[in-house]
């Protein structure tokens, strides 16, 4: 095509080999194979190098024309980017004497390696190499770190809980006060739950955290002349406020901008409201209380009148989430949206100009720790083959300069220093900082492993309340009788909870 | 054609068997790795160094492979970072222990090097392209020989894909001025592209 008619005549000589003899030889090969034998790195000393690209700016001037001259010339410009920018940097290089590799925690789907994670520490420390062990999701976690043995460990909170109970971590609080690490500049909540973890102590540090908060559009409530909604807020209060938008054509308040099933609210505010589905581990049905069927009614009352948004168009089986360009709040079919942090990201990409002053978001009524994800705490471990230089890399990866370039690369979760923040973000997200986090009284409440019965019945309550609510919507049934139905259909659930295991 | 059969690597952990990876890489991009630090170096001799260096370095990293692109861009990286380790500490070497030459030659003499390297050369393009600017040579080279797409090239050289093809049409047309004035021996370079990105 074009490539053919831009080609000069020559060029497709130039796929063919170059030289007539020599190349590419076994003798090439054979001497690869032994310098990893004798674990030889380069054969020439680092140190001898470094010296003497303290030189060539200069000496460079005396080079003149050589075979090498224009390749020289530019690569000397170029110092090595371990060496670029940073001098003070490595000047004070704490680990500069260790030639260590540090062995780090990576998960299946983890950006750890495709987003370079560890370049910036690299670029402080270049005598530090990283490699990273993966842990696939099959794997069970006490094994795979018996069995790999990886310096670092970078764990959801729930690992984070079974580690330590396994004396697997080593206790920070020591190294933190030794190094003046600012650890009160951290968010409070969560530092408080991962000391909790530890019964007081610390053993690790995490770079963020995730959380959802209630994204508002400030041109609707102001065109519709309802006040804002604010910090400090009952869900009683915010359904109220949603609720004003009845009849204005925009809808007040929507579950997720993604997942249009009613359930999918119904779930967050009876968790956030504390309102248990079952009790003793699965044994009891608690669906059928008075709060219970207020929220139902409630809710229902708002998607039947509109104030809650719901995607009819595409009213699908309950639980199925759909990808569709339709988000109903960058359309400004709803004035509010439950989210996580993310999709400040978003909403930067999709909106323009004005429009980009037009929104801010308030904390989530509510007791939010259901809702709290914290998926990368860094850790040392117990046999971490260098400690200290395992601890720089956990205290550089939460640190400040790391967090500023998360930040730069989009982010994904709210920092652990709410002060890492800038400019326009500072004020916008200032809610991910106000969500009120309680530490639960059970340690192993994040769990996953322990209450299997439990998350069965979750999803239960879901599949199965889901046409039960949607018929309270349609004026089929009165809340009181559905959720009465869905007791039922729970007790026997949960009396054949092997059910679920032999699908 | 032999892409996919590396495609694997990406899924490779601890329990591989690095060795035996390493002979099978050798075999097929060891051409591609020492062609390639040729082109950067024009020296047999550091093509033969960088080459080795770079799969002491690939034996090193393996692990850290994650298929972010193709084992083939992977590896010209590594050789292209071998490359300029190894441009720097030679240079230095020969101009420290030896002066005189390199103060006394240039490329209106060239020097035995590159005269052998030049009787070698299978046709007399290779000597040719070999004579193009650095910036241009590579990103002609990475495209007609290791037939790369614009888009690998642009991210192994960290620049635009629009640079990538304004490189690329300079190279060829400043290689193909170079073919017709081939019998006047006229090969004054043209300078000041001599960076590498």
């Amino acid at each position: 095509m074009s490539r053919h008619k831009q080609q000069p005549y020559w060029e497709r000589h130039l796929v063919e080999q170059p030289l007539r003899s020599g190349g590419f030889t076994s003798d090439i090969e054979r001497k690869v194979r032994e310098r990893i034998r004798m674990g030889q790195r380069n054969g020439k000393s680092r140190g001898w190098v470094r010296a003497a690209a303290a030189l060539t700016a200069f000496v460079v001037l005396l080079g003149g024309g050589w075979l090498l001259r224009d390749d020289i010339g530019s690569m000397l410009k170029r110092q090595p980017d371990k060496l670029n920018g940073i001098p003070a940097a490595l000047q004070n290089d704490s680990l500069a004497d260790m030639n260590s590799t540090l062995k780090v925690m990576e998960s299946e789907y983890d950006n750890f390696t495709n987003m370079q994670y560890a370049r910036p520490f690299l670029l402080h420390h270049p005598t530090v190499g990283i490699e990273t062990a993966v842990m696939k999701e099959q794997d069970k976690l006490l094994e795979w770190v018996d069995k790999e043995k990886p310096d670092v460990l970078r764990l959801r909170a729930d690992q984070y809980y079974e580690l330590i109970q396994e004396g697997r971590l080593q206790p920070l609080d020591a190294l933190i006060a030794n190094d003046k690490v600012d650890v009160d500049e951290m968010h409070k909540p969560i530092m408080d739950l991962l000391r909790a973890y530890g019964g007081g102590q610390l053993y690790g540090l995490t770079p963020s955290f995730q959380t959802s908060v209630i994204y508002v559009n400030t041109k609707l409530f102001k065109e519709n002349g309802i006040p804002l909604p604010h910090e400090g807020m009952t869900w009683d209060e915010l359904l109220e406020t949603a609720a004003r938008f009845q009849g204005t054509g925009t809808a007040g308040l929507a579950g997720s901008p993604f997942n249009s099933n009613p359930m999918y609210l119904v779930d967050a505010i009876r968790r956030s409201d504390g309102l248990q589905l079952h009790a003793q581990g699965g044994k009891q049905i608690t669906v059928d209380s008075e709060a219970w069927e207020r929220l139902w009614d409630r809710l229902a009352t708002g998607y039947r009148e509109g104030w809650l948004y719901r995607d009819t168009k595409s009213d699908k089986k309950s639980g199925e989430v759909s990808f569709t360009p339709s988000d109903p709040f960058l359309k400004e079919q709803t004035a509010m949206v439950l989210n996580g942090s993310y999709y400040t990201m978003q909403i930067d990409q999709t909106w323009e100009g004005d429009k980009r002053q037009q929104w801010m978001t308030i904390p989530v009524p509510g007791n939010q720790t259901e809702n709290l994800r914290i998926s990368e705490i860094y850790a040392v471990s117990q046999t971490a083959s260098d400690p200290k230089a395992a601890w720089e890399f956990v205290k550089f990866m939460t640190g400040q300069e790391f967090s500023r370039r998360l930040i730069g690369l989009g982010m994904s979760s709210a920092p652990i220093r709410q002060s890492d923040l800038t400019g326009d973000n500072r004020e916008r997200l200032a809610a991910f900082y106000q969500n009120r986090f309680e530490v639960p009284s059970d340690p192993s409440f994040f769990s996953t492993t322990t209450d299997q019965a439990g998350n069965a019945l979750d999803e239960a309550a879901n599949t199965i309340g889901g046409p039960l609510f949607k018929d309270v919507i349609e004026n089929k049934r009165t809340a009181g009788e559905a959720l009465a139905q869905l007791k039922e259909k729970l007790e026997q659930e949960a009396a054949a909870p092997n059910k679920e295991k032999a699908q | 054609m032999n892409k996919l059969s590396f495609e694997y690597l990406e899924h490779v952990t601890g329990g591989l068997d690095r060795d035996a990876v390493l002979d099978e890489l050798m075999r097929e991009y060891g051409r591609d790795v020492w062609n390639y630090a040729l082109f950067l170096t024009r020296s047999r001799e550091l093509a033969d160094d960088i080459a080795q260096d770079t799969f002491v370095k690939v034996y090193e990293r393996l692990y850290t492979y994650r298929g972010e692109s193709s084992v083939k861009t992977w590896l010209l990286a590594i050789t292209r970072n071998a490359a300029r380790d190894a441009l720097r500490s030679s240079w230095l070497r020969r101009v420290i222990l030896r002066p005189h030459r390199a103060a006394s030659e240039n490329d209106a003499h060239p020097s035995a090097e590159r005269e052998a390297m030049e009787r070698e050369m299978n046709r007399d393009i290779w000597s040719i392209v070999l004579e193009l600017p650095a910036k241009l040579r590579e990103v002609l080279l990475l495209h007609a020989h290791h037939q790369l797409q614009m888009k690998e090239i642009a991210a192994l050289l960290n620049i635009s894909e629009g640079t990538v093809k304004s490189r690329l049409f300079r190279a060829r047309a400043l290689a193909s001025r170079k073919m017709d004035k081939r019998s006047r021996a006229d090969d004054a370079v043209v300078t000041g592209e001599e960076e590498w990105t």
